[in-house]
């Protein structure tokens, strides 16, 4: 796999790369980076060429050159999308990233041949069924003299039980992001109900029965003509980070079992 | 200023880039990160083509696939510069990133045209004792559940009483570098330049700012390196790069715009 950086008009975009073939593009969730793809592209690039990469503010891409909305992060990845000459995709996304996709999906549905929606949400389900406090881990981190932010990161990375590998993977993508990280899970606030009906191409909702998301999916599946659930069961928040290979195998079937 | 990506044997390196012109390759200090020039660069990059590279094994680059010590370091530079499709580079090079310059200047003198050493440095008696038993900076940092290892490394960013950003940018350093980031402070603790330094052939500034540790240690440097200029900045900080961009930028301008006729 190789990392590299694409030109677009509003800056630096880093990408993780390998295989030849149809483009997947994976997109990631909010204050994370393509990084959470590592484990899966190596499964997706025998046969696809597959392309993770960094919203701005995330990762290692630049800035965002103002808080980002929702559309904006879409428009990213259009413009990337031009700057890698990629005409038509394969789009998958979770959480925020399944959000920025369907956005695509709707506004320039030239641009995706498939969907993959992985584990998103709706108001409700975010408020209701998360267990958690949203606030608790979707507030703003300010930089502190006594470097109290840095625990703050690690207990937001570590508050899923992850392991420690994936703990610190995910911290190192708060640091990345600072104090601005949390924009763009305020960008992803916002109900996709209304837009799921407007899908027209293959699209996969996907989840897994311990992302707190998975409680919504059947709602997003119902919403989306023809589209296909896959619910993996036991499968885990991060289902990408934590299991690649039953996420890739998932996305596999998907590609395999829909006509072009 | 551009990041990107070049392929070499050993992995992929980062670098950030800027201007055209003479290239002038910065290479930055242990656990730390082409970051460290992002001020420098800008001044730089009017009349020069800037490159700073991340060494594997810290920042953006892929991790090292061995405890490199400084000519594997130095090695993989070479490598940059054959990726670059640079044949000759002015080589400014801080503390562990002097070294690699170092070696980069004796080994390969054929791809190195004038060097800047800033604070360079070498083992003292005492600093031989304590390597064996790292300062209390320089030690491995393990992964740990409770996070105990990220206040660790906080820490050591803020050993130097930098203004609270440069603090937080070396800590995202050291997270990058992970367990293994202390082992280019290893290598650099294990090389000693002084045996190098009269085999250098190109023009070489042996620069250090008075409140950096090493400072004291550029005169005999200087001494060993034939021909070499010596300039140390009054009142000047550790990690003056980061600190003192505009100054630090100034004497390494100077330098490579009139680096002396002594040779």
């Amino acid at each position: 796999m190789k990392r590299a950086y694409a030109d677009i008009p509003e800056g630096q975009v880093h990408y993780r790369i390998e295989g030849t073939g149809e483009v997947i593009l994976l997109l990631h969730a909010g204050v994370t980076s393509s990084d959470e793809y590592s484990r899966v592209i190596p499964f997706l690039s025998k046969k696809y060429c597959a392309i993770a990469m960094d919203y701005l503010g995330n990762g290692d891409s630049d800035p965002a050159p103002y808080p980002y909305k929702l559309i904006d992060h879409a428009r990213t990845v259009i413009s990337f999308m031009d700057n890698m000459s990629i005409k038509k995709a394969v789009l998958v996304g979770q959480h925020f990233g399944g959000k920025v996709a369907l956005e695509i999906a709707v506004t320039s549905p030239e641009r995706v041949s498939k969907l993959v929606l992985s584990s998103i949400g709706y108001p409700e389900a975010e408020q209701v069924d998360i267990g958690v406090d949203a606030q608790h881990f979707t507030e703003q981190v300010e930089i502190k003299a006594d470097g109290s932010h840095v625990m703050e990161w690690w207990r937001r990375s570590a508050m899923w039980g992850h392991p420690l590998n994936i703990v610190e993977e995910r911290f190192l993508e708060y640091v990345k992001a600072g104090a601005h990280g949390e924009e763009i899970h305020w960008a992803g606030v916002g109900d996709p109900r209304p837009k799921l009906p407007l899908v027209k191409c293959p699209t996969l909702v996907l989840s897994a029965s311990r992302d707190p998301m998975s409680a919504a999916a059947p709602t997003i599946h119902r919403l989306i003509p023809g589209s296909k659930l896959n619910i993996i069961q036991n499968g885990p928040i991060d289902l990408n980070r934590v299991w690649p290979k039953e996420f890739a195998e998932a996305v596999l079937e998907f590609l395999n079992s829909t006509p072009g | 200023m551009k990041r990107a990506y070049a392929d070499i044997p050993e992995g992929q390196i980062f670098y950030r880039f800027e201007g055209n012109g003479e290239p002038v390759l910065l290479l930055h200090a242990g656990v730390t990160s082409s970051d460290e020039y992002k001020k420098v660069i800008p001044f730089l990059s009017k009349t020069y083509r800037a490159i700073a590279p991340d060494f594997l094994g810290n920042g953006d680059s892929d991790p090292a696939p061995f405890a490199y010590d400084i000519i594997d370091h130095a090695r993989t530079m070479v490598h940059l510069l054959d990726s670059l499709g640079i044949k000759k580079a002015a080589v400014v090079g801080q503390h562990v990133g002097g070294k690699i310059g170092l070696e980069m200047a004796v080994t390969w003198p054929e791809r190195v045209s004038k060097l800047v050493l800033s604070s360079p440095n070498y083992p003292e008696a005492e600093e031989e004792k304590s390597f064996k038993d790292p300062p209390n900076f320089m030690g491995r940092v393990e992964l740990q559940k409770d996070g105990s290892h990220l206040m660790e490394w906080w820490r050591r960013s803020a050993l130097w009483r930098h203004p609270l950003d440069i603090t937080n940018d070396r800590t995202l350093e050291y997270v990058k570098a992970g367990p293994r980031g202390e082992e280019i402070h290893w290598a650099g603790g294990a090389y000693d330049p002084r045996p190098k330094l009269p085999l250098v052939k190109c023009p070489t500034l042996v620069f250090s700012a008075t409140h950096d540790p090493f400072c004291s240690m550029a005169e005999t440097v200087h001494k060993l390196t034939p021909g070499s200029k010596l300039i140390i900045l009054e009142n000047g900080p550790i990690d003056i790069d980061r600190l003192w961009p505009k100054e630090f930028a100034e004497v390494v301008l100077n330098f490579l715009n009139d680096p002396g006729s002594e040779k």
